[in-house]
């Protein structure tokens, strides 16, 4: 395991290294001179050329990506052009709050799909299976950020039992925190559990079909408890593996019901800095959600690993 | 012939396609069944209630919402098959490159496509508009060079299997080019899993370009476009509802119409996946989640 655990690290490396890199010339692109733009049309040559020299501008563009890089190994990603905060305490300050909808958004979807994709395998054929695996088809395909529109039209336009968008840290009040988060997790939640039910259901029946199952039923053991103790447990484990990834993805996913619920998260700050035109804070935010993104995977794989020790010698 | 048929008997897929039909036909014939110009403005008849001469109401400034969805299927569609055209084309030829070399220049690409799969999809396409500037030609290339790996790995898996098969052997000792093997031997014989892959990226093109609309990086107004209206209408919930519920709606019938067919598509061309028909599991298999938004 710990040789898995090192590898999986040592892959990591190259995978950061090429994200950083991607992010670097991504923003290179950018059209103008950032020394120009820093200190407006107006300026004279003399001091953008002394600027250039400072930003180090003036250098061959991989060595100004690798003192980039540099700088982004010991968390300076330099500041906001809006309000000179540093990139790196502004991203990482909105971090809980979307890790704050990401995990009750999943840990929601969790609590609907379990119990509804282990009934539609139990009664697979049945009119229920039918009904939920219909809902379940409709939940995939509605887009998130339209469902999120409907729940704010019944819960906060028509029947006015919570507020459309806002937010209240959960050091402030944790009643106010939840009554916030509620919509918009439930958005998140509807919709994944979607995806995890389908899982759920065709891979608790494809175990079922196989022969350990078969010699649980010869035993003589009731129908349920064969389902429940010997099927669900190994169907869980690939379960897991989407829900974290779904968890990793919920980085990028979040960024719409984030702007809906006008959710300060780090998609909410990136889509703020997009349109603001502060690109330094865009760049730190994409750099430090992939970063989060390639190490929840990782985690994810050697939880993987972990709970099924098939994937360690494969 | 026969895949035709078989796919018009297939219930869900013909409901899919009847769907998708609906709104090809909005798009291309957009001019003709829109009842009012998607741009006109009477701003006396703002944020009216659907009724017969407007069904789904008015805008902000009074301008028709049907037929400014009716218009926005041209939108939702350009960027889908700009973006599509775009992933498939590239990424197709470097996978089918990729697996056919194989080696030092086949890793070099594979490890570049599973760099850009080291970012949520909608984040890259966001930093790539952030740089380019936010239009509808800009957002479909963003979502094109986004949707890139899923094509690559596809075509590589294929090229992988396709070259260690006889005729491919035979092709070559007859002496066929290279370029020959993978143009006229290779890739004829990834059609069916390719076909596949567009209609789901197709779905999910559409579905980042409303995103992207929706957050205003994306096609720019006027130009009426599905994710921009969602986001407008979503201010005026309480005096037109119907205004935002109608833009979503379209969305999830071309989502839904271009799911349902291409789950239909898979069965019909590709057997070996037949009866693990699922459009959630089939994303999940293509490694495509993180293309959702």
């Amino acid at each position: 395991m710990t040789a898995y655990v090192a590898r999986r690290l040592l892959q990591l490396l190259p995978v950061l290294l090429f994200v950083s890199a991607i992010v670097f010339f991504v923003f290179r692109v950018i059209p103008g001179d950032a020394a120009v733009a820093r200190l407006g049309e107006s300026a004279d040559p003399e001091s953008v050329a002394r600027l250039r020299r400072v930003m180090g501008l003036d250098r061959p563009v991989y060595v100004q990506y690798l003192l980039w890089l540099g700088h982004a190994v010991r968390a300076d990603l330099g500041e906001s052009q809006i309000n000179r905060q540093g990139v790196f305490s502004l991203v990482i300050e909105k971090f809980p709050a979307t890790l704050e909808l990401a995990v009750i958004g999943i840990g929601l979807s969790m609590l609907i799909s379990v119990p509804v994709g282990v009934f539609s395998a139990l009664r697979r054929g049945s009119w229920p299976d039918h009904v939920t695996r219909l809902g379940a088809m409709i939940g995939f395909c509605v887009p998130r950020y339209w469902l999120a529109v409907l729940l704010i039209l019944f819960f906060a336009v028509h029947w006015r039992v919570l507020p459309p968008a806002g937010y209240v840290s959960l050091s402030e009040s944790l009643v106010a925190n939840l009554r916030f988060a509620t919509l918009p997790a439930l958005s998140v939640a509807l919709t994944l559990a979607a995806v995890q039910m389908r899982f759920l259901r065709s891979s608790l029946l494809e175990i079922i079909a196989q022969d350990y199952i078969r010699t649980a039923h010869a035993k003589g053991l009731a129908h349920r408890v064969v389902v429940l103790h010997h099927a669900l447990k190994n169907a869980l484990i690939p379960f897991i593996t989407v829900a974290g990834l779904e968890f990793g993805n919920l980085l990028g996913g979040l960024v719409v019901v984030e702007q809906i619920f006008s959710w300060p998260g780090v998609g909410w700050l990136m889509v703020q800095s997009i349109i603001h035109r502060d690109y330094a804070v865009v760049q730190g935010a994409v750099l430090l959600i992939a970063t989060g993104f390639v190490t929840i995977n990782l985690l994810v794989d050697v939880a993987y690993a972990a709970l099924d020790p098939r994937i360690r010698y494969a | 012939m026969k895949a035709l048929l078989a796919l018009i008997r297939d219930r869900a897929a013909l409901a899919g396609a009847l769907l998708f039909g609906v709104v090809l036909a909005s798009a291309i014939l957009a001019p003709r069944l829109a009842p009012y110009d998607p741009l006109a403005v009477r701003v006396s008849e703002r944020l009216q209630l659907p009724s017969a001469q407007h069904p789904f109401g008015t805008d902000e400034i009074g301008r028709d919402v049907l037929s400014r969805i009716i218009f926005g299927a041209r939108s939702s569609l350009g960027v889908g098959v700009i973006a599509v055209g775009i992933a498939a084309t590239l990424g197709t030829a470097l996978g089918l490159l990729a697996g056919y070399y194989g080696g030092f220049p086949g890793t070099m690409i594979m490890r570049g496509v599973d760099g850009l799969l080291a970012f949520p999809a909608i984040i890259l396409a966001m930093a790539l508009i952030a740089t380019l500037g936010p239009s509808l030609v800009n957002a479909a290339i963003a979502i094109g060079i986004v949707f890139i790996p899923s094509f690559a790995r596809l075509a590589q898996a294929s090229a992988l299997s396709l070259k260690e098969r006889e005729y491919v052997e035979a092709a070559r000792a007859s002496g066929a080019t290279d370029g020959y093997v993978l143009a006229r031997v290779l890739l004829p014989n990834h059609l069916s899993p390719l076909l596949v892959q567009i209609s789901v990226s197709f779905a999910n093109a559409i579905l980042t370009e409303a995103a992207l609309s929706f957050l205003g990086l994306g096609v720019l107004p006027p130009t009426p476009s599905w994710g921009g209206m969602l986001d407008t209408g979503r201010k005026y919930l309480d005096q037109t509802p119907w205004y935002s519920v109608a833009s979503g709606g379209a969305i999830m019938v071309a989502v839904l119409g271009l799911n349902l067919l291409g789950d239909g598509l898979r069965d019909v061309l590709d057997p070996r996946l037949r009866g693990q028909r699922s459009a959630g599991d089939a994303v999940l298999r293509a490694g495509e989640l993180t293309a959702r938004s």
